[in-house]
């Protein structure tokens, strides 16, 4: 037992080592420089360019480096915070849904269509600090959790695979909520397709001004804490758990699985479904997006990251806006671009739910912590009998 | 004698990916042209020394020497290029097609690009003529009786051009008649040169059929013998490790009120097989109602129908005075009183990745005191699990090892922990003993026992007839979804009686059977 816990942070340290070092070696060989010279000063030159870029890339979201030297990197700081705020709110979202095994990968459209919806209340109930806030996060949550049900009551009812309802409905979200920004809550003076501001009263307040760092960071580590309490500590998490774990147990145990799906799924969608809303309240003060920002798929990685533990997904989250805001900076200062994370996320991600890798490390160590076990057993008698 | 071992199996090691140590430093030899039995408790390593022989499983150390060469078997497939056939626990046939068919598969005869039937009927025809195990070719494998279905899958490895038969508890499955000519069989194929591995935990079965046994015991061998110079007193003190008595004591029933009535129960299986064809009977305050029968008889859909898993179709359950409506669930049997210890621990017993606590709890996380207000109270539950551990004697550190770190044995004590603490008045155990060491069993049995000296109703379900004649007040037979008989008096039967009627040679009209 203890072989296996380890070995799973082992095999996530591996995975993110792994990655970073297929990082470096494609900023190496982005690097290298075109020019006709020597093969050897070449590749020193990609050497220290690739360096530099790595030094951009792993330190620059905490250290703003000078000709005199390094200081902290105030807002780099915050972009690292405020961006991991939407993306721990997923998180949260998509290891309820998983724990219970249901591979409902709705959270990007819940939080969209939750999105686009609270904003009419942002923009239109008066500003009263808390109150008005409060309103509208709660309409944000009911949309999500309202358009949750959709897929929820087609699995607990009609047996439709969630995957491809939730998956499918995505869409539908994305459209809807364009269609309601578009047609009622346009800025028409605009020169984008923007909606109208919210009400100064409504948004969060600030931590920095100058930088927006706003109390997002304290919502969604709230949040943690109370889906740590619910998933963990009251009877409802232990039926979802039982659930994900053996569907038919739980029915002879008693327990109304399609009943605990449906609910799993919708109270997944009120939290995923806040998501979207917080950064736009803490951080924009209108609706702007025009593409759906990809926060519920981010969820995804970061539940698998964090083994659907909600402890762990604050971490998971903070480690993959911190790359992120890191590769930033580095397409900042150099002439490499920062979409090289999605290739650093996906070899994690394969590494990491890659069952068979360092599946013979793991059983070495296993053989042993058993083997070693094995002198503890009292001895059978062994012998020749006759 | 050294030249005439056919197979040497050397300091074999298995460690299981969950850390369960099956086989420690192992070392078979076997004779050629003998029927060497592999005996052991259940969890004792057998089953998988021999998937390793059979290249199922690979070894974490340890050599193999098949006839003089060492060799590696990396699959099954190499195991059936060196000559080597298993007969699993679980058959392997595919149900819709024909006997000759599933003899073939892999193999067949082409015509052109299709398969040439007629050759297929010949040469299974020839080939069951030949090692004297006549087989119904044309029939389709779901339609044939277990004993057939075994021989079937003896004929596909002998096909295939086997020398070393290895087979895997064979007898587990059979009826006493059965199992007497799978013993012909298995005697005429060493005359023609085979040899064969025997894989069991009954004691007689060796005496009358083995040559020479290897005797396990958690995981090692204890020793090697001639089955002539061996009792089976001594078999059994090796075996287990001490002296056993295995029988259970107990009083003449004292039956009072009906706990459970069952009234003209029928269904039919997705498959047009009407499995149930208008079962009733009842089940009395202190006493264990044994059902005996060949799997497949039933019994299957009238376990699952009385615990709400599966609808019936026709028909009326009682209990505790409680008439079940017709569309129930589980919660709703379990309310009612109704305990369930299931056939299959892994697919519905227990959740695998989930706590021993976790596991007791599922029936009645919301009742004081393991929560309040819907908030789990961790403490009192991991305090009973531990409580549970020391009660039912799980071999394990603490109730918060997961289920999947046990071994059968200890998995099945934890079901039975929570199933006998649940006060239901009625328990139904369906195969409860299935697949478990004997200690364990011996403990199952005991408590089964004492769950009928507090009044409390049993339904055993048990296709173990030395078990249910132990352990049973009264048995009831069902054969082809039909009750044929009922004994009254167990003490006056034996286990050739129970198999005639289970195979349906012998039935009691309604006068015989008396009251059920
Ligand atoms: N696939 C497996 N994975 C993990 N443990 C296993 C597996 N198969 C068997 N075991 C464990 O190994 C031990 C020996 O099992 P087995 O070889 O089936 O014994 P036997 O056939 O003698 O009853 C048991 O404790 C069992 O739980
Ligand atoms: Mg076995």
């Amino acid at each position: 037992m203890k072989a296996d816990k380890r070995f799973t942070l082992y095999r996530i340290g591996i995975s993110v080592g792994i990655a970073l070092l297929i990082g470096y070696i494609i900023v190496f060989i982005a690097s290298v420089p075109s020019t006709d010279i020597a093969f050897m000063k070449k590749m020193k030159e990609a050497f220290d360019s690739a360096n530099e870029a790595y030094k951009y890339f792993l330190t620059g979201a905490l250290v703003r480096w000078r000709f005199t030297g390094a200081a902290f990197n105030q807002s780099g700081f915050i972009q690292w915070i405020n961006e991991a705020v939407p993306i721990i709110i997923t998180g949260l979202a998509v290891s309820m849904v998983f724990t219970a095994k249901q591979f409902n990968i709705g959270a990007e459209g819940q939080m969209f269509l939750g999105a686009a919806v609270a904003t009419a209340v942002a923009i239109y109930f008066p500003g009263i600090p808390f109150i008005s806030t409060l309103l509208v996060i709660l309409t944000a949550m009911a949309v999500g959790a309202g358009f949750a049900s959709i897929p929820g009551f087609m699995k607990a009812k009609l047996k439709a695979s969630e995957m491809v309802t939730s998956l499918m409905l995505n869409y539908v979200a994305f459209f809807m909520g364009l269609f309601i920004i578009k047609t009622f809550l346009r800025d028409t003076e605009a020169g984008s397709l923007v909606s109208l501001e919210f009400q100064q009263q409504t948004m969060l307040p600030l931590l920095n001004e100058r930088y927006r760092w706003h109390i997002g960071i304290f919502i969604a580590l709230g949040m943690t804490v109370l889906v740590w309490f619910i998933m963990k500590k009251t009877t409802w998490g232990y039926k979802v758990k039982l659930i994900g774990d053996n569907i038919k147990f739980a029915e002879y145990s008693g327990i109304n699985s399609s009943k605990m799906v449906f609910q799993v799924q919708v109270a997944a969608g009120a939290v995923a479904g806040s998501a979207g809303i917080i950064e736009l309240l803490g951080y924009h003060g209108r609706f702007l997006w025009l593409y759906s920002p990809g926060y519920g798929w981010d969820g995804i990685i970061i539940a698998t990251l964090a083994r659907n533990n909600p402890l762990f997904v604050p971490l998971a989250a903070l480690f993959l806006s911190y790359i992120r805001v890191g590769a930033k900076i580095m397409g900042r200062y150099t002439n490499i671009a920062p979409e090289i994370v999605a290739i650093l996320q996906a070899v994690i991600i394969l590494l990491v739910t890659a069952e068979a890798f360092l599946a013979k490390w793991k059983q070495r160590s296993i053989n042993k912590e058993a083997t070693q076990s094995e002198t503890n057993d009292t001895p059978v008698q062994v012998g020749e009998v006759r | 004698m050294a030249d005439n071992c056919i197979l040497e199996m050397k300091n074999i090691w298995k460690i299981y990916p969950n850390g369960v140590v099956a086989n420690k430093d192992m070392n078979l030899k076997v004779n050629k042209g003998e029927i060497h039995a592999l005996l052991g408790e259940n969890g004792a390593g057998k089953s998988t020394l021999m998937k390793i022989l059979f290249g199922i499983e690979q070894p974490t150390k340890g050599e193999i020497i098949y006839e003089g060469r060492q060799v590696d078997i990396s699959s099954p497939h190499k195991a059936i290029e060196y000559g080597i056939g298993m007969v699993h626990q679980h058959f392997m046939l595919v149900p819709s097609l024909t006997v000759a068919e599933n003899i073939i598969l892999g193999m067949e005869p082409k015509k052109g690009l299709s398969i040439d039937i007629d050759q297929a009927y010949r040469f299974v025809q020839e080939q069951s003529d030949l090692f004297g195990l006549p087989v119904p070719s044309k029939e389709k494998v779901k339609d044939i009786s277990v004993g057939m279905k075994q021989r079937v899958e003896i004929i596909k490895t002998l096909v295939r051009g086997a020398n070393l038969i290895i087979l895997d508890e064979p007898t587990a499955v059979l009826t006493p008649q059965e199992t007497v000519d799978l013993f012909n069989a298995l005697k005429n194929l060493t005359e023609k040169g085979k040899t064969i591995i025997f894989i069991t935990h009954k004691l007689n079965e060796v005496k009358e059929i083995a040559d020479r046994i290897t005797v396990t015991r958690r995981g090692r061998v204890v020793g090697t013998a001639d089955v002539k110079d061996i009792s089976e007193i001594e078999m059994s003190k090796m075996m287990v490790g001490r002296d056993v008595d295995i029988r259970i004591e107990k009083e003449p029933a004292q039956s009072g009120e009906k706990l459970m009535e069952i009234n003209d129960l029928e269904f039919t299986r997705t498959d047009g097989v009407k499995s149930l064809k208008g079962i009733s009977f009842s089940l009395r305050e202190g006493e264990i109602l044994g059902v005996a029968g060949v799997e497949g008889n039933g019994q299957t859909e009238l376990v699952q129908i009385i615990t709400g898993i599966i609808p019936r179709e026709k028909g009326r359950i009682k209990l505790n005075q409680v008439e079940l409506p017709k569309i129930t669930d589980p919660g709703f049997c379990r309310d009612a009183g109704l305990s369930h210890i299931p056939s299959d621990r892994m697919e519905r017993g227990v959740a695998a990745d989930s706590t021993i606590a976790e596991n007791i709890i599922s029936d009645r996380f919301k009742k004081v005191p393991f929560s309040k207000n819907g908030v789990i109270k961790w403490k009192e539950v991991y305090g009973f699990g531990e409580e549970m551990i020391k009660e039912f004697d799980i071999r394990t550190d603490s109730a918060r090892t997961e289920i999947k770190m046990l071994s059968g044995g200890n998995i099945q004590k934890v079901v039975v922990a929570r199933e006998f603490t649940a006060h239901s008045k009625i328990t139904i155990a369906d195969q409860p003993t299935r697949g478990i060491d004997v200690a364990a069993a011996d403990f199952i049995r005991r408590r089964l026992v004492k769950e009928r000296e507090n009044n409390l109703g049993v339904l055993l379900v048990s296709a173990d007839l030395t078990e249910l004649l132990e352990v049973a007040d009264r048995i009831i037979v069902l054969f082809k979804g039909e009750i044929v008989a009922h004994f009254k008096e167990v003490k006056q039967i034996n286990e050739t009686v129970l198999g005639e009627y289970m195979l349906g040679i012998k039935r009691m009209s309604s006068e015989e059977m008396g009251d059920l």
